[in-house]
């Protein structure tokens, strides 16, 4: 695939890859995670072989950059891994949003994150970005009947816990 | 799809919008992509050649110790000088004093002797010292 051909169908898939990069990662670091996805399929350490959707392909990719990043992160306390200067350079601003949209975030962020995480990481395939459990299974590299039971678990599991979950009237009529 | 589901599915779809809301733009990721730091490498670089070159250090150092022979390692402790034993006032002055007697030395090997050769002396050494012929009697043997 062009280098031009590869940015266009990463710019289009941008947001939707901020999203799962922030479901995959810590959200202090889904930018840097993001980032260094792109890299790595511009330098060619991630190569599109056409086996299965880019968007799954692509999200993939990220998924594996985010556990990678994970496993640095005690190297990067103790200082002993680069700082990826882009952080300093790209830092979220602080954007506006409305009072029920943040608290939306914090509750549906807190209630996902008592998940396990492949458990979220289906959930968040299936229902945030639509996809089916197939390319979701794609995306995470496992069986689709693994995926199945994960998505099965974890709906039952995020019920439960909605339920609990004081702000959960305001989500579901934020949801509505 | 069922109500369950599609609840969920609403509830993802809020917070998805929420999220758009905060996405970075693509120029601005794009733009600012990841440049490794220079100084973060060498930095790593300096603590891996610290630990190596401790590792080399310890090495050489357990091989110079292995080279050096025991004796030169522990030395023996030299003996202080004897004090000459102080005299015993209680040793009545009539009492005989009495000397070990200095073993004799002999002046070449061939007449050292044993101390306790003469536990090995029997009555019938002289019997033992010839060997019998027959035709002879054992009364004949002891003349």
């Amino acid at each position: 695939m062009e280098p031009t051909e590869l940015r266009a169908q990463l710019e289009a898939l941008h947001t939707e890859s901020f999203g799962w990069a922030l479901a995959c990662s810590d959200p202090a670091r889904a930018e840097s995670v993001l980032q260094q996805s792109y890299l790595k399929v511009l330098d060619g350490r991630a190569r599109y072989e056409g086996r299965s959707s880019f968007k799954t392909w692509f999200f993939g990719v990220v998924r594996n950059t985010a556990r990678e990043d994970r496993r640095r992160a005690l190297w990067r306390k103790l200082r002993l891994v680069p700082e990826e200067s882009a952080e300093r350079v790209a830092r979220p601003g602080v954007i506006e949003e409305s009072l029920l949209a943040a608290e939306l975030r914090q509750a549906m962020q807190r209630t996902l994150s008592l998940l396990p995480r492949r458990q979220r990481e289906v959930l968040h395939l299936v229902f945030y970005q639509e996809l089916t459990l197939e390319e979701a299974a794609a995306a995470m590299s496992v069986s689709v009947g693994s995926a199945r039971t994960h998505y099965d678990r974890g709906k039952k599991r995020l019920r439960e816990l909605l339920e609990k979950e004081p702000v959960s009237h305001d989500l579901r009529r934020a949801g509505a | 799809m069922t109500s369950d589901e599609r609840e969920l599915k609403s509830l993802f779809q809020a917070v998805r919008e929420a999220d758009a809301q905060h996405a970075p733009s693509f120029a601005r990721t794009w733009n600012a992509m990841p440049h490794r730091d220079r100084l973060g490498y060498l930095r790593a670089l300096m603590v891996t050649a610290a630990f190596v070159l401790v590792g080399i250090l310890a090495t050489v150092n357990a091989y110079r110790r292995r080279e050096i022979p025991p004796q030169q390692l522990v030395q023996a402790p030299v003996a202080p000088p004897v004090a000459p034993a102080p005299v015993v006032a209680a040793v009545p002055a009539t009492a005989p004093v009495t000397r070990p007697k200095a073993a004799k030395v002999p002046s070449s090997i061939s007449e050292w002797r044993s101390p306790t050769a003469s536990l090995l002396d029997v009555p019938g050494d002289d019997l033992l010292d010839t060997v019998p012929t027959i035709g002879t009697s054992g009364s004949s043997l002891t003349e």
